[in-house]
């Protein structure tokens, strides 16, 4: 009885092993075309003491540059940004990095606001496979599910990844276990320029009112950060497209007055950041490049320190330290990428 | 023989009363056998044949042209010639771009799915149009109710008509329709 | 729930668990309940039906049971006052009672299950001859509802209706007994369908967690998922494509999609059934099998003998039998006898009597046209084979085959082609487009069509025909292997490791190339539309 008790023990440790193993190969990596699925695990190998953690969807990772809110400001923050991330997740992401730091602010971009149920099981995935195993995660899992979706799914990707079997390729095998870097504290960096033009004219809409799901998770936001004695911060990113309707500036304004909250619309100040869509945008209007971002950055950098009494940390030595580093990296990777834009 | 008749008969009766009386409000349980001829049968109705919800005609190149959601974009382009504007946006992290098409009297935009283009949005841009029943900007609610009947799901301003799997939206505003869209059930969701 | 749900394996996983702590007293309890709790989660409306079904079997075979008995302890008494004939006489009296009773019931439950499942069926026919007769009256069409499994419980529980009236086994006096029988869980949905004297032992019996017994139900389970998720789902939507497009896929494609069909419903069916028994096996209970290996049947009657077995022979103990030998068909027999001659006499109720077993098997599968020429169909080839017999002996006493390897071949690929052509009749939408289609197969007939391109066009890419082809191979291993004894058993005898390698490897095999979750859409199994 008791050899076969040991038998079982070893043999189901070994079939788990063996499970972890093939569902580690078989997620997919994210590290060739979509890195922005490998974004949100990032965060978890950071010092965690930041002042500002943005937190919200492309109009943040790729608009905000915490690189220079450091070099210019002293600042240390990070973007836990991803791919369309929906208002519970950003909700849900708060929680969770609550419990491993308290930042003085928390950034959310307020684009989010449109969406009202769960879109797309890609971008879910994208948000959500990231995440460690919390309540945090589950619950975000839960209020982001499409219908075709499973928690069980999430709590063991590979039954959701199993029909990869195909698709494996070098890259599984190259960062089976250890990835590349493919953010700066959050911000994914693009030189490129494609100018702003032929934006289409914004459709009209039956309804401007935001939906009541959005409100819920904005309103617990709210709450979350008085409790946690953390401040929340409201901004919309100067991105020309998706259309930012006045309708809907309007009810941020409004909830921002109601709430004591701060609220910036960028898409007021492009001519004080000193934006040009000409110039400073890689996709057209949705995204800003580097030049972009960095002014963009400037800009709400001395918003923050001013207005939010943020310490200037460029003294603190191991902040310094890790920031030295930090900057050698991007600044290599800026270079990188004009020399090859050049090419 | 009597009794073997009114046997019969009591069977069948009971058998039919405990039958009748569940029935309509459950859910059917199809045979997938159907489903399985169903797809296979096409609907042959009108000159618009092969087009399924609501179509808006176009005047193409060389004369008119249905349009309607979900149908591949390339062919009606080359149909339609070059818009006056075009615009492309990247869809966040995925590779494929949303894609805006700007005639004089309506703008179509298309989302990429397996490589192709489809309509997502057909939207009229001034009262010069009409839909295929009639309507065009400017017209009051009434003859859009004579139109398309009251069978309308609200939204705001909005009325959108269901038929098959698009939309037909109407945004009014006192009283006069201010904006025509064809819609599509992945722009639907979206706004909801 | 459907078998390869993750719903279901939680649901099976507390059923196992909590079947062996209760107290054995209340096993069969404890299980009865969980077969209401399945047809509950599936719709609370079914349970009204299956109940009903439950207790009019109960009343009637208690009421028939105990005029048995009464009747037996009367008759003993009055047995020697009574000559022969007024014996004879008393007793088909009583028997005659029983049999309306029976009748009653039967007709009964027929009737729910007929009206369910034909309604529609039959109004669409009226409204055909409607329009035939140039009249523009229609019949509107009903919402049914279709209790899940009700072909099988219903034949289930009439199986054993017509076994206590005719004595093979006593009326169980337990009505939660008798409802366990007709909702035991397993076999709710797509059977096997088991009688009451094979099924009852085990049953209602006390069981007790035996290691071995759990393991090779898992295994039997195992298996099932293999052959149902990646193969038969794998293959599924290559059949669709062939099958529902029928004016792109012609000539060679009509053969492709009907050999893929022979493995598709295979897979899917056997599979659905392994599922079926192992989870019975691993609550410790006996299920009658279904299948041996059908595949390698040598002509079309013994594949019927081999395939969906607990479903043939049901048809011919309380059809085929009671047919040929009413009153009726003794007249006819007679009379014919009398007016054809000896050769056609002698075969007007065996014709008869097959033909009304063909036919119902064919209602039985489904309320279509289809179904019905399907059924006919086997009719017309098992005659014809039968007719053929004396020339099939001649054939084999002039030249000795018989027993060479290659000829034996040739009479299975020929059995399994037979069977697949009859099955097309399941694949396409109506009988005159599978005639059209079966002519098409022939008039149009061109391998050069069959590229390795074209197989990419429908719906499966090179990964999924080698994925297919490796299982192939591994179902015909198996079932070779198994025409010596049990594989399992044989696992078993090898060493732990061994072992261990075997069935992770077959775990992850359905884990990883199991067609399931989100990009493949997950599919019904076929028979539990039946």
């Amino acid at each position: 009885m008791r050899k076969r008790l040991i038998g079982i023990t070893v043999s189901f440790i070994v079939a788990a092993v063996g499970l972890w193993f093939l569902q580690k190969l078989l997620m997919p990596k994210y590290m060739d075309d979509i890195v922005e699925g490998a974004m949100i695990a990032e965060y978890y190998d950071e010092e965690k003491n930041h002042d500002v953690i943005f937190i919200g969807d492309c109009e943040l990772y790729e608009n905000i540059s915490p690189a220079v809110l450091w070099k210019e400001y002293g600042i240390n923050s990070y973007i836990r940004g991803s791919a369309q991330q929906l208002i519970w997740q950003s909700y849900y992401l708060m929680e969770e990095t609550l419990q491993y730091e308290k930042p003085k602010v928390f950034v959310f971009n307020v684009l989010a606001m449109k969406y009202n149920s769960p879109q797309s099981e890609a971008y879910n995935r994208m948000t959500l496979d990231g995440m460690k195993m919390s309540a945090a995660k589950i619950k975000s899992v839960q209020a982001s599910m499409t219908e075709e979706e499973d928690l069980i799914d999430y709590i063991f990707p590979i039954l959701r990844y199993h029909s990869r079997f195909d698709e494996l390729g070098k890259i599984d095998i190259n960062y089976l276990f250890k990835k590349d870097k493919v953010t700066f504290n959050g911000y994914y960096m693009r030189v490129d320029v494609k100018p702003a033009q032929n934006i289409p004219e914004a459709k009209p809409l039956g309804d401007y009112n935001f939906g009541d799901t959005a409100y819920f998770y904005l309103d617990k936001m709210v709450e979350l950060c008085e409790k946690n004695n953390v401040e929340l911060i409201l901004v919309k990113a100067p991105s020309l497209y998706p259309h930012w309707y006045d309708e809907w500036d309007k009810q941020m304004s409004e909830y921002a007055l109601d709430h004591n909250l701060k609220y910036y619309n960028f898409l007021n100040s492009t001519d004080d950041i000193g934006l040009d869509f000409a110039k400073d945008t890689y996709d057209s209007g949705l995204h800003l490049n580097l030049t972009g971002a960095e002014k963009l950055s400037t800009y709400f950098g001395n918003i923050l320190s001013t207005e939010c009494d943020l310490p200037d940390r460029r003294n603190d030595k191991k902040l310094k330290e890790i920031w030295e580093e930090k900057l050698k990296a991007y600044d290599d990777e800026k270079n990188r990428q004009y020399a090859e834009n050049e090419k | 023989m009597k009794k073997k008749i009114f046997t019969v008969l009591s069977a069948v009766v009971l058998s039919i009363c405990l039958t009748a009386c569940g029935s309509n409000d459950v859910k059917v349980i199809e045979n997938n056998k159907d489903d399985k001829a169903s797809e296979s049968s096409t609907d042959n109705s009108g000159e618009t044949s092969k087009l399924k919800g609501y179509v808006f005609e176009a005047d193409g190149q060389n004369g008119k042209v249905s349009i309607t959601t979900e149908i591949e974009m390339n062919d009606i382009l080359k149909q339609l010639g070059d818009p006056d504007n075009y615009f492309e946006a990247e869809s966040c992290a995925f590779k494929g771009l949303d894609k805006t098409y700007t005639y004089s009297h309506y703008e179509i935009q298309t989302y990429p799915e397996d490589k192709k283009d489809l309509i997502s949005c057909i939207l009229f841009k001034d009262d010069m149009i009409k839909t295929a029943e009639g309507l065009s900007i400017g017209m009051t609610k009434d003859q859009m109710e004579e139109a398309y009947g009251t069978d309308y799901e609200q939204k705001g301003a909005m009325y959108v008509y269901k038929k098959d799997s698009s939309f037909l939206g109407f945004i009014i505003q006192d009283n006069i329709i201010s904006s025509i869209q064809y819609f599509s059930d992945a722009l639907e969701q979206q706004q909801n | 729930m459907l078998f390869t749900s993750f719903e279901f394996l939680v649901f099976l996983a507390v059923v196992i668990v909590c079947y062996y702590i209760v107290p054995k007293k209340i096993q069969w309890i404890f299980l009865l309940a969980a077969g209401y709790v399945f047809y509950f989660i599936a719709s609370p409306v079914y349970l009204i039906y299956i109940m009903t079904t439950t207790v009019s079997v109960y009343i009637f075979t208690r009421i028939i049971q105990t005029r048995k008995d009464t009747f037996d302890i009367h008759f003993k008494k009055i047995k020697k006052q009574l000559d022969r004939q007024q014996r004879k006489d008393i007793k088909s009296q009583e028997k005659k009672k029983e049999f309306r009773l029976m009748m009653i019931c039967l007709l009964f439950n027929l009737g729910i299950l007929a009206v369910c499942k034909y309604t529609n069926f039959a109004i669409g026919n009226i409204n055909f001859l409607l329009g035939a007769v140039g009249s523009s009256k229609r019949l509107l069409t009903v919402n049914m509802i279709l209790p899940m499994g009700i072909s099988f419980y219903t034949f289930q529980s009439m199986g054993y209706l017509i076994d206590v009236y005719r004595g093979t086994c006593s009326a169980e006096k337990n009505l939660g007994k008798l409802a366990l029988f007709v909702s035991f869980f397993p076999q709710l949905v797509q059977g096997p369908i088991s009688r009451f004297n094979d099924l009852s032992k085990s049953l209602f019996e006390k069981h007790t967690a035996d290691y071995n017994t759990i393991t090779f139900g898992m295994q039997r389970i195992l298996w099932g998922f293999f052959k149902k998720l990646v193969i038969a789902d794998r293959l599924l939507p290559a059949v669709l494509e062939i099958c529902g497009d029928t004016s792109k896929y012609q000539g060679a494609y009509v053969l492709v999609g009907m050999l893929f069909y022979a493995l598709e419903l295979y897979a899917d069916f056997t599979g659905g059934i392994d599922i079926a028994i192992g989870t019975a096996q691993t609550l410790g209970i006996h299920v009658t099998e279904n299948f041996r290996r059908p595949y390698f049947s040598k002509n079309i009657k013994e594949y019927w003998n081999r395939w969906h077995i607990t479903m043939g022979s049901w048809f011919t103990d309380y059809i085929f039998y009671p047919i040929s030998i009413c009153k009726p068909m003794l007249k006819v027999s007679k009379f014919s006898r009398k007016h054809f001659g000896e050769f056609i006499g002698k075969r007007v109720p065996i014709y008869l009597s097959s033909f009304a077993v063909w036919f119902a098997t064919g209602v039985w599968h489904g309320a279509s046209w289809n179904f019905i020429v399907w059924g006919i169909g086997n009719f017309v080839v098992i005659m014809i084979s039968q007719e053929c017999e004396p020339f099939y002996r001649w054939f084999h006493s002039k030249i000795n085959i018989k027993d060479k390897f290659l000829f034996k071949l040739f009479q299975i690929v020929r059995t399994v082609l037979l069977m697949s052509c009859l099955r097309m009749f399941d694949c396409y939408r109506d009988v005159p487009l599978t005639f059209k289609m079966f002519g098409k197969m022939f008039t149009g007939f061109d391998i050069s069509q069959l590229s390795v391109s074209a197989f990419q066009l429908l719906g499966l890419a090179i990964s999924d025909y080698i994925i297919l082809f490796g299982g192939m191979i591994l179902l015909v291993a198996v079932s070779i292997i198994q025409r010596k004894g049990s594989v399992r058993a044989k696992i078993a005898e090898r060493k732990a490791p061994v072992r261990f390698i075997i069935w992770y490897a077959l775990f992850l095999t359905v884990l990883i190339f199991g067609t399931y979750g989100i990009g493949y859409d997950s599919s019904q199994f076929i028979y539990n539309q039946f």
